[in-house]
C-alpha cells in the first residue's frame, strides 16, 4: 500500500485490509413494522411492570431475604390501593468521632485524588464526586444530625421503588434503541431475549445491590445514604444497562455488516 | 423555605424535560440517519470547471505534523494551477517555519504566509490574514494535524457549484484511534457526531454544523460578515450561525472522510473541551435573539439550531440539577423525589453520556462496520462525568467573558504524533 506521504510516524495501519462496502452511505433495511411492533410491546411491558408493583416487591424482597438475617418482611401503602413491601432492617446514626473522621478523610480524598497519576481523569472525577457527596453529607451530620429526614425504612422503601422503575425503564430504553436494528423475525426475536437477559441481571444486581446498601446503613451509619443513593443508585444500572446493549450491538455488527441484503447503499 | 422547595422540584422539572427534549431529538437523527431517506452532497456532479481554491492551514508549532498534511495535499487530485495552499505560520517558534518555506521553494502553489512580531496570536486573527492574501473565492481549512486522502478537495469544493450553498463541512475520523482508551471512547463521539447527527441534520434540512476544518466556505460571504470574529473561540459556529441567518445553507459531506489526531491525555481532552464549551456559548450569547428573529430559518431549522446552541450549556445546567437534587435530598425530600431524580439521571446519561446517547453511538458504530469497540459504551458513564465538569467550567468562562468583556486567548491543542521523517 502507498505511503501518501504518511511516513512512519503513522504508517496508516489503521486502515483495514479489506473494506468490503463504502460505510459513509450505508443504511439499514429496516422493517418499520417490527420496529412500531418492538416499541409497543416493550411499553406494555414497562406498563405492567409498574402496574404490578405490588408482586414484583414481593418477588424481590422474598429473593433479598436469603441473604440476610434477621430482618423482617413488612409492606407500607404507598397509594389508596397497591402497597409496597419491604426488608425492615434497622441502620444507625454516626458518632460525632465517626462524623469528624469522615469530614477529615472526604476532604483529604477530594485533593489527593487528583494527585494520584496512574488513575486517569475521568476515574479521578467520579472518584471525587464520591468524596464531595460523603462531605457533605458528614457536613450535614456535624452541624444539624437531628434534621436528618430519613431512617433505614424509609430509604428500604425507596428503594424498591426506584428498583420496580429501573425494571420497567429497560424494556423501553433497551426496547426503543434495539427497535432500530429490525431486519428480520430472528433479530426481533433476539432483542426480547436480549431485554430479558437485562432484566435478570437487573434482578440479581439489584437483590444483592439492596442487601448491601442495608448492611452499609447497619454497619457504617446514615453518613453512606446520599452516596449510595446518588451513586450507586440508577446510574449504576445504566452502566450495565448500556453493557448489555453494547455486547450485543457490537455481535449483531460483526455478523450483519458483511450480508448486503440487509443494507442499502444511497450512492 | 417552601417557596425554596417548589423552586427546586420545579427546576429539576425543568431539566427533566429539557433532556427529553434532547433524547427525542436523538432518537429521531437516529432513525433517520439509520433507515431513513439520506441527502446526498453533490459528489457526483462531473464538472471540468472547478473553481480556484485556498486552502489555509493555521498552524502554531506544528513541527511535528506539518509535513503530513502538506504532503497529502500536494498528492489531491487537484489541477495545481487552480489551488493554492496557505499554510499560515502563527508565531511559531519551533521548525515549522523552516519546514514551510522548505516545501515553498519546491512547490509554486505553497504560499506560506508568516505570522511574527507583535501581531495578535489565534486562529480568527490568522484566518483574517489570510484572506488578505488569498486568491481563491472558495476557502477550504484544515486544522494542521490533519491528512486530508486524496481526492478530498474535489469532493468538498464541487458543493459550491450551488449558489445557496455557503460552507461545506466533511467527516472528522481520528487516526489514532488504538493507541489508548481515550482514543478510542474519541474515535466512538466522532462516530456518532458525523455519521449520526450531522448526516441526519443534514438529511432533514436542519443545521448541520461547519466544523473549522475538513470544510470550506465562501470567501466573500466571511468578507460581508466582517472576518471571523476574534472575540469568538468557536469561530466554525459562529460561521454555521452566520451562514444561516444570511440564508446560505451547510452541506455535510459524509464521504469527505479526513483523518485527524485525537488528544491521547485526559488534561489535554479536559482543555480541549473547556474550549469549544467557551466558544460555543460564546456563540450563544451572541446569536440565540437572531436566530429567534430570522425569517431566514423554517420552524425546525430555529428548533434544531435552539438546541444546538444550547448543547454546551446543559451539561451546566444539570450540574446545577445535582446540586439541586442534593439540597432536596437533605431537605427530606426524598420520598416523593426517587422517581424522577432516576428518571433525570437515566436520561442525563443517555442523553449526555458524549453528548449523544448510547443509542447513537451504537447505531454509528454499526454503519460504520466497528464490533469490538462498541463494548466501551458503559464506559461513557464516566466520561459523562468528566465531559459535566469541563464543559460547565468552560460555560463560566463564557459567562465571565460576556460580564467582564474579557478577551479570550486561543491556546492550541498539544500533539501527540511522533515525527521521525527529520
Amino acid at each position: 500500500m502507498k505511503s501518501m506521504g504518511l511516513g512512519v510516524g503513522y504508517s496508516r495501519s489503521f486502515e483495514r485490509r479489506v473494506i468490503h462496502y463504502a460505510r459513509h452511505g450505508r443504511i439499514l433495511n429496516v422493517n418499520k413494522l417490527l420496529v412500531f411492533f418492538q416499541i409497543v410491546i416493550c411499553f406494555i411491558i414497562s406498563l405492567v411492570f409498574i402496574l404490578n408493583i405490588e408482586s414484583i416487591s414481593h418477588v424481590f424482597v422474598s429473593h433479598a431475604i436469603y441473604l440476610i438475617k434477621d430482618v423482617s418482611v413488612e409492606n407500607k401503602e404507598i397509594t389508596n390501593s397497591i402497597r409496597v413491601f419491604y426488608i425492615k432492617y434497622d441502620g444507625r446514626f454516626p458518632s460525632i468521632y465517626e462524623v469528624i473522621i469522615y469530614i477529615f478523610s472526604s476532604v483529604v480524598g477530594i485533593f489527593l485524588a487528583k494527585r494520584i497519576k496512574f488513575i486517569s481523569q475521568h476515574i479521578i472525577i467520579y472518584i471525587q464526586f464520591l468524596f464531595f457527596i460523603l462531605l457533605c453529607s458528614s457536613m450535614f451530620f456535624y452541624f444539624i444530625p437531628y434534621k436528618f429526614p430519613y431512617d433505614s425504612t424509609t430509604f428500604s422503601v425507596l428503594y424498591i421503588l426506584t428498583q420496580v422503575l429501573i425494571f420497567s425503564f429497560i424494556p423501553a430504553v433497551l426496547g426503543l434503541s434495539l427497535a432500530l436494528f429490525n431486519v428480520s423475525l430472528t433479530l426481533f426475536l433476539t432483542n426480547f431475549i436480549v431485554i430479558g437477559i437485562a432484566l435478570i441481571y437487573s434482578f440479581v444486581f439489584g437483590v444483592v445491590r439492596y442487601v448491601v446498601m442495608l448492611f452499609i446503613l447497619n454497619k457504617f451509619s446514615y453518613i453512606w445514604m446520599a452516596n449510595l443513593f446518588f451513586n450507586l443508585g440508577p446510574l449504576l444500572d445504566m452502566i450495565y444497562i448500556s453493557g448489555v446493549y453494547s455486547i450485543y450491538i457490537s455481535i449483531i455488527s460483526d455478523r450483519y455488516r458483511k450480508f448486503t441484503v440487509y443494507w442499502r447503499w444511497i450512492y | 423555605m417552601d417557596i425554596l422547595i417548589f423552586l427546586l422540584k420545579v427546576y429539576m422539572f425543568f431539566l427533566m424535560f429539557m433532556i427529553m427534549l434532547y433524547i427525542v431529538r436523538h432518537f429521531v437523527f437516529t432513525y433517520n440517519r439509520i433507515c431513513g431517506e439520506q441527502r446526498t452532497s453533490y459528489h457526483d456532479v462531473m464538472d471540468n470547471d472547478l473553481p480556484f481554491v485556498s486552502v489555509f492551514i493555521p498552524m502554531h508549532n506544528e513541527e511535528k505534523v506539518a509535513n503530513y498534511i502538506l504532503d497529502a495535499l500536494v498528492e489531491q487530485v487537484y489541477p495545481k494551477n487552480m489551488m493554492e495552499i496557505i499554510p499560515i505560520n502563527d508565531h511559531s517558534n519551533d521548525r515549522t517555519k523552516d519546514i514551510l518555506d522548505d516545501y515553498a521553494s519546491k512547490y509554486s502553489y505553497i504560499k506560506p504566509l508568516h505570522r511574527l512580531g507583535d501581531e495578535p496570536r489565534g486562529k480568527p486573527y490568522a484566518l483574517n490574514d489570510a484572506l488578505k492574501v488569498a486568491k481563491g473565492e472558495i476557502i477550504v481549512i484544515y486544522d494542521a494535524d490533519y491528512i486530508p486522502p486524496k481526492g478530498q478537495l474535489r469532493e468538498l469544493v464541487i458543493n459550491f457549484i450551488d449558489p445557496e450553498v455557503g460552507a461545506v463541512m466533511g467527516r472528522v475520523v481520528p487516526i489514532n484511534t488504538p493507541r489508548n482508551l481515550l482514543t478510542r471512547l474519541l474515535d466512538l463521539e466522532r462516530s456518532g457526531g458525523y455519521q449520526v447527527d450531522q448526516q441526519a441534520r443534514y438529511n432533514l434540512d436542519l443545521i448541520p454544523q461547519y466544523g473549522g476544518t475538513v470544510g470550506g466556505f465562501r470567501k466573500s460571504l466571511i468578507l460581508d460578515f466582517g472576518g471571523f470574529d476574534p472575540r469568538v473561540l468557536a469561530e466554525d459556529t459562529d460561521l454555521t450561525f452566520k451562514i444561516y441567518l444570511a440564508d446560505y445553507r451547510v452541506v455535510y459531506v459524509n464521504k469527505a472522510e479526513c483523518y485527524e489526531e485525537a488528544p491521547e491525555s485526559w488534561s489535554v481532552r479536559a482543555r480541549q473541551i473547556r474550549r469549544w464549551s467557551r466558544g460555543h456559548n460564546q456563540v450563544l450569547f451572541k446569536h440565540i435573539l437572531p436566530l429567534l428573529r430570522s425569517e431566514n430559518l423554517s420552524f425546525w431549522q430555529k428548533v434544531d439550531g435552539i438546541l444546538l446552541l444550547f448543547i454546551y450549556m446543559v451539561p451546566f445546567l444539570m450540574l446545577l440539577g445535582f446540586l439541586d437534587a442534593l439540597i432536596l435530598f437533605f431537605s427530606g425530600e426524598m420520598e416523593i423525589f426517587p422517581s424522577f431524580l432516576a428518571l433525570s439521571f437515566i436520561m442525563a446519561y443517555n442523553s449526555f453520556g458524549n453528548f449523544a446517547p448510547f443509542f447513537q453511538i451504537g447505531v454509528a458504530g454499526f454503519l460504520d462496520g466497528v464490533s469490538q469497540r462498541l463494548r466501551l459504551l458503559p464506559l461513557f458513564y464516566f466520561v459523562f462525568l468528566f465531559n459535566l465538569w469541563y464543559t460547565s467550567l468552560g460555560f463560566i468562562d463564557a459567562l465571565t467573558d460576556l460580564i467582564t468583556r474579557r478577551r479570550a486567548e486561543w491556546h492550541k491543542t498539544e500533539r501527540f504524533r511522533e515525527n521521525q521523517r527529520r
